[in-house]
């Protein structure tokens, strides 16, 4: 997983609360240079006000301008050391700029202090991010899994996060019985989704055969479960060839060639891959690489690329 | 918000002294509508013993929503040990005696008008009126048509948002919206729960009533509230699906969710505080979701758009550029019809586009129809029946619900930018798709329709069409209104009688402005000309029928007169060109053109009478008869009133 991963994370859910203490003089219709301009106005005769950084820093990382971003989180948490958002959001930034260790420690030293859990888990999913960036996976899982332990209803990313670091430890089966944990809370149709891949890769088709072929049944665009109906059939099956071949043509009508629908991109990757087409399947995962899109469902795909259960 | 419902607690527990004082703070709203339930939510400061009745009619309100589906929710840490219905679920946000109440109405049948009450015990706390009233949604999949609301960017609590509200309800006149969608930023400054209540809740009271608002969450929400977690004064205020309760796939959050209203699918997604990266949890779900549904028609909105160059820049903010390269993709694929945002104070409406993901935004290669999209005009946008991939989006960005407006430049992919206050009126009926802004007067300034039929299949349009630009009656010395001169004589008074044609399809024939001119089968009437104001004496059935009016009057000046000391003085709505001897004198809130082809209007209020010199073309009077004409237009066929009523005088 590349740097670029984790700079898009900064930017979730680390907004609660700052501006309530934000009053008057910045414009509802200002735009992100305006609002930076009247913020550092502000900030002058209000220069211990840790509302106006953080949200000058939210506005310097929209623009992508991450060590404008970075200092400002600091400023908040030499002012006021217990700032969850400010802690979260700069820990991250750290992650991107290279310095896990220094990530660690902030966390670290934020965690002692935390009194709620769900204050914890947030800290924790975020040690796991930083930890999964350095391939450490068992670290990683046991950080996840610590911080989906606290909290209620947990995002769907956090049992995601979970799921791939399972997936890298070899966990298959453990995968997707957290999964199955997962959807049974948030009652999440990705969660489920997600469940039914981790069941395929577990080696488990035949148990979720008859699911796949029901939502295949239910849904305008079939290629998506047509490629996991193919995974659920033997490897010389007449009807795996055919619901491949069917998924690639419906793929082939919804793409755009110039900007192509990523998910469907990947799902094309791997059903040429499931073919044997492994030319066309590799001229796919080179597209992917050429978006410069990180993410876990990546990683999953190499996975799948590299499985030779799955390779004709 | 958690859906879990308390268990049945006995009324007669509760404490009888916190209920005598309790009082609502916030009214009755509708939320999650399906085909056989509504949520109604209100608040008090207090505990009541909240009994809710409905009925189908207003009469016989003569069934009542059980408690154990009536979820109370009150802030954390507060004693409740004399209200035993509260069953620890909390209102995160709100001020710390309030009991917020969400009322789930179950078994409804589909497409069904009820009437509902809300009572403290035996206490009537609505009052007895028809407007407290909702209609169940149709059976998924169904042809009912559906028209709603898209309004962004309102909530300032100002006049502005309360005008744009109204031109609405001028516009809708006694029929009903079915739903309306809020693109985000609807409690400024922060999204407190204050703010809420006094921009939102207060502000829309009469629509929230009895039309269900789907939310999507703007920045300035996302300042108090989180996706991540869902709980914030956003998330207290809205109760929106989780579970696919209205249709679509369960997304598990109400952070991103979709529903279904008969035949078209409508998908809100946080562009705010999620991650929009193609592969990231909510574009994974959406995926899911557009693979599954079955729709006629897809509608989708989020608040950062994709494409704009009003208050904020497409090409340079990061979450507007990430809707556009990471999501549109998947929408487009899918056959999105059409996308509402806002965030930037602006309207933007695009041609027909598809395949637009770069950065910066281009329109080579990417526009399918560059007309206006107006049947009057170049003509409705044509789409394959049903869903189809790359088909042709129109993007709408209506950040012009209320707050202060910005206009940076021109993005390429608009066929229509207007710098005015106002909100959008869709109707999706059979295989028309039809897209009217309007202004705060109820007037339509820009129309658009999707029609769909068979097989199209669509080209790039090379070198597409500028946008046309709607703004404001510029601000210059030149137009600034004179008021009239003290001391003057009449030439045409007050009151006076003019020559007039006005009516459907009625435009003069060449030359009408210039004497001598057959007016024979024009009408006689006294000025002023127009409707529904009170400022008219001859009174014009126009409204949705015809915006131009003309009228000519001859006038006679004696051999001597000063020419120079020539005026006029009219109230206008909303604008004029006026005429002497046949030569245009002045024009006010018309671009380009005059008559039938006349272009690019802008509103105006009548009021006091503004002058306007003639003296600077005394060359074209002469002693003995002169002719004055002048065409008066209405913004929009549909605004709320006209006026013409002018005066032609001799300054002493």
């Amino acid at each position: 997983m590349s740097i670029r991963f984790f700079i898009r994370r900064v930017v979730v859910g680390e907004f609660l609360l700052s501006a309530i203490f934000l009053t008057g003089g910045l414009h509802a219709h200002d735009s992100p240079h305006d609002t930076i301009h009247k913020l550092s106005h502000r900030i002058e005769s209000s220069p211990t006000n840790t509302a106006l950084y953080y949200a000058r820093a939210i506005e310097y990382k929209s623009l992508g301008k991450a060590s404008h971003a970075v200092a400002d989180f600091r400023t908040v948490l030499r002012i006021d050391p217990s700032n969850l958002n400010s802690t979260l959001a700069l820990a991250r930034l750290l992650a991107v700029q290279s310095k896990p260790d220094e990530s660690f420690k902030l966390l670290d030293g934020r965690l002692k202090g935390a009194v709620s859990n769900e204050s914890k888990a947030r800290l924790l999913n975020a040690k796991s991010d930083i930890y999964f960036t350095a391939q450490q996976y068992q670290r990683s899982y046991d950080s996840v899994t610590e911080a989906l332990s606290l909290v209620a209803k947990p995002s769907d990313d956090w049992y995601l996060q979970q799921a791939i670091t399972n997936l890298q430890l070899g966990e298959l089966i453990r995968r997707h019985q957290q999964l199955a944990i997962g959807f049974k809370k948030s009652a999440s149709e990705l969660l489920h989704y997600s469940w039914i891949d981790a069941k395929l890769d577990a080696g488990e088709g035949e148990a979720v055969k008859a699911l796949i072929l029901k939502y295949r049944a239910e849904s305008r665009f079939s290629s998506t479960w047509n490629i996991r109906l193919a995974q659920s059939l033997p490897l010389e099956s007449a009807e795996r060839k055919q619901v491949l071949a069917e998924a690639i043509i419906e793929m082939n009508q919804r793409l755009n060639i110039d900007r192509p629908d990523v998910t469907l991109l990947m799902d094309r990757c791997l059903a040429y891959h499931l073919q044997g087409d492994l030319k066309r399947s590799k001229q796919d995962r080179q597209w992917i690489d050429r978006l410069k899109i990180q993410s876990f469902q990546v990683i999953w795909l190499d996975w799948k690329l590299q499985s030779p259960s799955v390779v004709e | 918000m958690m859906n879990r419902r308390i268990i049945l607690t006995a009324l007669s527990l509760l404490n009888a002294q916190s209920i005598m004082a309790a009082e609502v703070t916030r009214a009755p709203y509708l939320q999650l509508a399906t085909s056989d339930s509504m949520q109604i939510v209100w608040r008090t400061d207090g505990a009541t013993a909240p009994v809710v009745r409905f009925g189908t009619t207003m009469d016989n309100l003569d069934n009542s929503v059980p408690l154990a589906d009536i979820l109370v929710r009150m802030v954390a840490g507060k004693d409740a040990s004399g209200y035993p219905l509260w069953q620890g679920e909390e209102a995160v946000s709100a001020p710390s005696n309030t009991v917020q109440y969400e009322a789930r109405v179950t078994g409804l049948k589909p497409a069904e008008r009820y009437f509902y009450a809300i009572y403290d015990k035996d206490k009537r706390i609505t009052p007895a009126d028809a407007s407290y009233q909702f209609t169940t949604h149709p059976t998924i999949g169904s042809k009912k048509p559906v028209k709603f609301w898209v309004v962004g960017d309102s909530g300032t609590g100002g006049a502005m948002q309360k005008a744009v509200h109204e031109g609405m309800q001028k516009y809708m006149e006694s029929s009903k919206l079915d739903f309306y969608l809020h693109v985000g930023d609807m409690a400024y400054r922060s999204g407190t729960d204050p703010e809420f209540s006094r921009n939102f809740f207060n502000m829309y009271e009469p629509t929230l009533r009895n039309t269900v608002c789907w939310a999507s969450m703007g920045n300035h929400e996302g300042q108090t509230s989180s996706g991540e977690t869902q709980k914030g004064p956003y998330y207290d205020a809205y109760v929106l699906p989780t579970k696919a309760e209205a249709g679509g796939l369960a997304s598990g959050t109400e952070a991103y969710y979709s529903f279904d209203y008969a035949n078209t699918h409508f998908i809100c997604l946080d562009s705010h505080d999620l991650d929009r990266r193609p592969l990231g949890a909510m574009a994974m779900w959406l995926k899911a979701d557009l693979q599954k549904t079955k729709a006629d028609w897809l509608v989708a909105f989020w608040h950062h758009p994709p494409y704009t160059k009003g208050s904020h820049d497409s090409d340079r903010e990061q979450q507007l550029i990430e809707m556009r390269e990471h999501i549109m993709p998947i929408l487009e694929g899918s056959g999105v019809d059409a996308v509402f945002t806002g965030h930037s104070h602006i309207y933007e409406r695009s041609m027909l586009i598809d395949g637009a993901y770069a950065t910066p935004s281009t329109n080579q290669g990417v526009v399918l129809d560059d007309g206006d999209g107006d049947p009057k005009g170049d003509g409705a946008y044509k789409k394959s029946a049903g869903l189809a991939p790359h088909n042709g989006t129109v993007q709408v960005v209506t950040g012009h619900g209320g707050t202060g407006l910005r206009r940076k430049s021109n993005h390429p992919l608009m066929s229509k930018v207007i710098m005015l206050h106002g909100s959008m009126i869709m109707e999706i009926k059979g295989d028309k798709l039809t897209g009217e802004m309007i202004d705060v007067h109820g007037a339509v300034l820009d129309t658009f329709v999707i029609e769909k039929g068979g097989k199209v299949t669509r080209s790039i349009v090379e070198n597409p069409r500028a946008p046309k630009l709607i703004e404001p009656e510029p601000k210059a010395k030149s137009s600034k209104p004179h008021s009239m001169p003290k001391n003057y004589s009449n030439v045409i008074p007050r009151g006076a009688t003019w020559h007039y044609l006005a009516g459907a399809k009625l435009h003069p024939a060449k030359g009408w402005a210039s004497a001598p001119f057959d007016v024979s089968d024009w009408k006689l009437g006294a000025a002023g000309f127009g409707y529904s104001d009170k400022d008219d004496k001859t009174e014009l059935d126009m409204k949705n029928k015809y915006s131009a009016v003309y009228i000519r009057k001859e006038f006679t000046l004696e051999a001597g007169t000063d020419f120079s000391a020539l005026g006029l003085g009219v109230s206008y709505d909303d604008a004029i060109i006026v005429y002497l001897n046949g030569i245009e004198v002045v024009r006010r809130g018309v671009d380009s053109g005059a008559g039938s082809k006349a272009k690019g209007f802008h509103t105006h209020e009548a009021g006091k009478l503004e002058y306007f010199p003639l003296g600077a073309n005394k060359k074209l009077l002469k002693p003995g008869v002169n002719v004055i004409a002048i065409e008066g237009h209405n913004a929009g066929i549909g605004s709320s009133d006209f006026s013409l009523d002018p005066v032609l005088i001799l300054k002493n």
